[in-house]
């Protein structure tokens, strides 16, 4: 019987991953139309990122050994487990363990393969990528660690099922408007996140050759693209789980999800690249300081536990 | 034998063969390490409760000392023998200049401290543990630096032991006691009545553990001590020594159960003060260990920092903060090992500290390479491995306080700590490899068997952190407080929320195996040297560009110090070198009496002697 749910929950795991990789790539490919007749071009055709994820999975590449395979493997990995434990619409898979932290310290080894993938390729202009994205993510954490707190404290829980369950029933109960503060400041960190204008010096492809994805070439490439996809699936994901109430079902989810990245790409169109030693203390600045103010005012209102 | 004196028996045996034969290294260090194994195996003989008492006649004064075990000391032995066993097999095929002798005797000292129920025993325990190994860090690599470690290490014991003594002092004229537990009993009593009498005198305590544990603001001689350290010596350093800070902290802070303290937050302000010593520790730690360019500084500075972590969480004196704050103490010991070790065995071969002249190493010492790898993903605190589980629960415990800005700091010393860990990773074991390093061969069998063990210990002890928290719940009763709720060893228990870490590792290795089939399914590639790579049609051997040249590891996060430049410039270091000179400055003017004339010397003991008459008449 074991055995069974267990081949269940592994099938539903793949249509899960599927799932993500699907809307996350679909996403990609509306942002990237979006952008362009932002800037008056016709655009690739919103399919563009299937289209080119096959064309890499079927390219031979170069690789420089086996920590460069293992990491980028290491990358995607983490990233397709932590989507386990996020609760997608009505649906979560492993209800049990959808601690947020945990799901956060997930990510974070995602981020630790891709790294370990790409600085073994022993290409400088990585080196110089990856240091900027780990500078920034110094930035865009810190002020996302005082939201996730601030709705610890609010929801007296950790398991993103019951934040999602304690906003059910309509618009005033999500905690977007219980927690706007708390809302501008994780929108914000979402920008550092996904690595968007005018948070890109990672990638920042005039200036050091798209730094970490410099030396991925075929699958490789293929590999850090779903990480890329599925990472803004979880991200997105995360964040309407915690202040747009998550949703009754799959379509409404993905639909708040994308309003979610259409911002992020609004702001992406409009604002140039800051250096990277600006955008960290930016995050220090003003979104930590609507972070803190929000759990504050969650503490005030009387969040504290005694224990 | 007593199995409570065979603990202190055994090392000191231990100790006096290792001495005598100390000419044969590799004598020297399988007594060593049999010494370990055979006081590990005494410690099964011993139970809580255990109690072991003398009488010392001193100046017509009738002093009971004693050994008495606690369930604390229990975990205490169990953590640090273990791990001794682990570091001094390695050690077998470690060729530094490593005294096995003065590390039994570090190894008998930390037994007595863990294990003394008086204050007496405590405080010459603490002076043996502490001379013990100071005398071992004169065999550095380098051997001025390591004199000037050693010596700076010293100084800062000598001045935590000063501050400890009077407060032995002061305490014991209150009571007329030594004992530890009666001692801590009447300052509870009196907490209420005396306030200030009491922090004053627990601070003067205070001050020996946060020197010993490496606490802002006493965190300095910690990079020049631990980096300059025989290598094989630094680990146990590192692991295991900053953890006797830990164990002292634990005796006192039972005093915050008795109420009638002003409070913050719902905590005892002193507490809370002790909370904001740890949180700054930790974030002070990581930034400075990031900007590093040695490989054993920069891991001095990530020790102290999660030493901060574990401060913080046990000054909260929940169930839950202590329970936290012990779990990292033990994970911390662990993953800090691992990584240690890996570090002295890295450096053994390459022959260096300096992280920008290494680079590529884990196409030739790839199971060091994995071992270090897991060893930073257990300190950054990923799932499954050891080390998410304890930082996961010390920040439910501080944010379920509502303490806002030190949970976002701690958090932010989180972050910085994957900034360091990822530098070190880079700069030693990926990019580059430089031609130098084209003999470099992997460590040892009994390296590799280390390794490989401890490999084994981070994934299992992450997975089933309940072997660890079982014996951490009875420390927790054993103080009074109500313990988490246990279910099966699986799982970890936080305030907020529960995890299983068998179910999480389970969905982790499903993932694993999904990316490598559809990494292997996909088209094929073909493995490529490491000079093929991308760069904008220049030919790098066309400007004589070597590996060295191409591989970016200095100064790494250099934007960051534009942002922390404020902070870098306050210098607490700056204040004891201060100190320092000031008190040559003194001494020098003293050592002016002493011009080598006997006849002031004859003065001054003429009038020495006048004086202590006179005294003698006042006292009398």
């Amino acid at each position: 019987m074991v055995i069974v749910e267990f081949l269940i929950k592994l099938a539903q795991g793949f249509g899960i991953g599927a799932l993500a990789l699907a809307t996350g790539l679909l996403f990609g490919g509306i942002g990237r139309k979006i952008m362009a007749r932002i800037q008056r071009r016709y655009g690739p055709p919103f399919t563009q990122n299937y289209i080119d994820l096959f064309k890499l999975f079927s390219k031979g590449s170069v690789s420089h050994g086996w920590a460069f395979d293992l990491g980028l493997v290491a990358g995607f990995a983490p990233m397709l487990a932590a989507l386990m434990f996020l609760p997608i619409g009505p649906f979560t898979l492993l209800p049990s363990d959808s601690s947020l932290i945990m799901i956060v310290y997930l990510m974070m080894m995602a981020y630790l393969g891709m790294a370990m993938g790409v600085l073994a390729s022993g290409n400088p202009n990585s080196a110089i990528g990856m240091s900027r994205a780990l500078m920034l993510m110094t930035g865009y954490e810190v002020p996302f660690a005082a939201v996730i707190f601030s709705v610890y404290l609010f929801s007296k829980t950790g398991y993103l099922t019951q934040i999602v369950a304690q906003q059910a029933g309509g618009f005033m109960n999500w905690n977007i408007v219980k927690m706007p503060l708390g809302f501008l400041a994780i929108e914000i960190a979402l920008q550092g996140m996904l690595g968007e204008k005018p948070f890109d010096q990672a990638i920042a492809p005039a200036e050091i050759a798209s730094g970490p994805m410099v030396e991925l070439g075929g699958k490789y490439l293929g590999f850090g693209m779903i990480q890329h996809s599925v990472g803004l699936f979880l991200e997105t994901g995360i964040v309407v789980d915690l202040f747009l109430g998550g949703a009754p079902n799959f379509w409404i989810f993905i639909a708040k999800q994308f309003v979610l990245y259409f911002i992020v790409i609004l702001v992406d169109a409009i604002l140039p690249r800051l250096r990277i030693h600006e955008s960290t203390s930016f995050f220090w600045k003003l979104p930590l300081f609507l972070g803190i103010l929000q759990a504050v005012i969650v503490i005030i209102q009387g969040g504290v536990l005694n224990v | 034998m007593n199995s409570l004196l065979a603990l202190l028996i055994v090392p000191v045996i231990g100790s006096a063969a290792a001495a005598i034969l100390q000419r044969y290294r590799l004598v020297e260090r399988l007594i060593t390490f049999l010494t370990f194994s055979v006081t590990f195996l005494f410690l099964f003989g011993i139970k809580v409760g255990d109690l072991f008492t003398w009488h010392l006649d001193f100046l017509g004064k009738n002093l009971e000392m004693g050994l008495q075990i606690t369930p604390l000391s229990i975990f205490m032995l169990y953590m640090t023998i273990a791990f001794g066993i682990v570091l001094t097999f390695y050690n077998i095929s470690e060729k530094s200049k490593m005294k096995g002798f003065l590390l039994l005797l570090t190894l008998a000292a930390s037994n007595w401290i863990f294990m003394s129920a008086d204050l007496i025993s405590f405080f010459f325990a603490w002076e043996l543990m502490g001379w013990s190994s100071i005398l071992m860090i004169f065999g550095g690599r380098r051997e001025a630096e390591s004199r000037q470690g050693a010596l700076y290490y010293a100084m800062m014991s000598i001045g935590g032991s000063y501050s400890m003594l009077i407060g032995i002092f002061l305490l014991s004229n209150l009571t007329g006691t030594f004992s530890i537990q009666s001692n801590v009993s009447y300052l509870m009593s009196i907490l209420s009545v005396h306030p200030w009498q009491v922090l004053g005198i627990v601070s003067l305590f205070f001050v020996a553990f946060m020197v010993k544990s490496g606490i802002f603001p006493f965190h300095t001689w910690v990079p020049y001590t631990y980096g300059e350290a025989p290598d094989g010596f630094v680990p146990y350093l590192s692991s295991v020594m900053s953890k006797y800070g830990v164990y002292g902290f634990l005796i006192f802070l039972p005093l915050t159960l008795g109420t009638h303290v002003p409070t913050v937050l719902g905590l005892a302000w002193p507490n809370y003060v002790l909370l904001w010593f740890g949180s700054i520790t930790a974030v002070v730690g990581s930034v400075l260990a990031f900007m590093q360019d040695d490989v054993k500084k920069l891991f001095a500075y990530s020790s102290f920092s999660n030493l901060g972590f574990i401060l913080a969480a046990i000054a909260l004196f929940t169930p839950i903060g202590l329970t936290a704050g012990l779990f990292h103490a033990f994970n911390h010991l662990l993953f800090n090992g691992a990584i240690f070790i890996t570090v002295i065995a890295l450096i053994s071969k390459v022959g260096t500290t300096r992280m920008s002249e290494m680079g590529g190493i884990w196409q030739k010492m790839p199971l060091t390479f994995l071992t270090f790898f897991v060893g930073i993903a257990a300190a950054a605190g990923i799932p499954p491995f050891a080390g998410f589980g304890s930082k996961w629960m010390i920040f439910q415990a501080m944010i379920s306080h509502g303490l806002i800005f030190a949970t976002v700091l701690l958090f932010f010393a989180s972050i910085a700590s994957f900034l360091y860990l990822m530098r070190a990773f880079h700069a030693v074991f990926l990019g580059q490899l430089s031609h130098r390093y084209d003999n470099v061969k992997e460590v040892s069998a009994i390296g590799k068997i280390t390794e490989v063990f401890l490999l084994g210990a981070l994934i299992f002890f992450g997975i089933l952190p309940g072997f660890v928290l079982d014996p951490i719940n009875s420390i927790v009763s054993a103080f009074g407080l109500k313990p988490l709720p246990t279910s099966g060893y699986e799982y970890i228990n936080g305030f907020f929320s529960s995890i299983n870490m068998v179910s999480i590792f389970i969905v982790v290795i499903v993932a694993f195996i999904f990316g490598f089939v559809l990494f292997a399914i996909v088209a094929k590639h073909k493995k490529v040297p490491q000079e093929d790579n991308y760069t904008a049609g220049q030919i790098p051997q066309d400007w004589n560009l070597t590996p060295e040249m191409y591989q970016f590891s200095y100064d790494f996060y250099e934007p960051m110090n534009k942002e922390l430049a404020p902070f870098l410039k306050v210098k607490i270091d700056g204040f004891f070198k201060g100190f320092g000179e000031s008190v040559e400055y003194i001494g020098g003017a003293v050592k002016e009496i002493f011009t080598g004339n006997v006849q002031i010397y004859t003065y001054l003991a003429v009038g020495g002697l006048v004086i202590f008459i006179i005294a003698g008449w006042v006292v009398w």
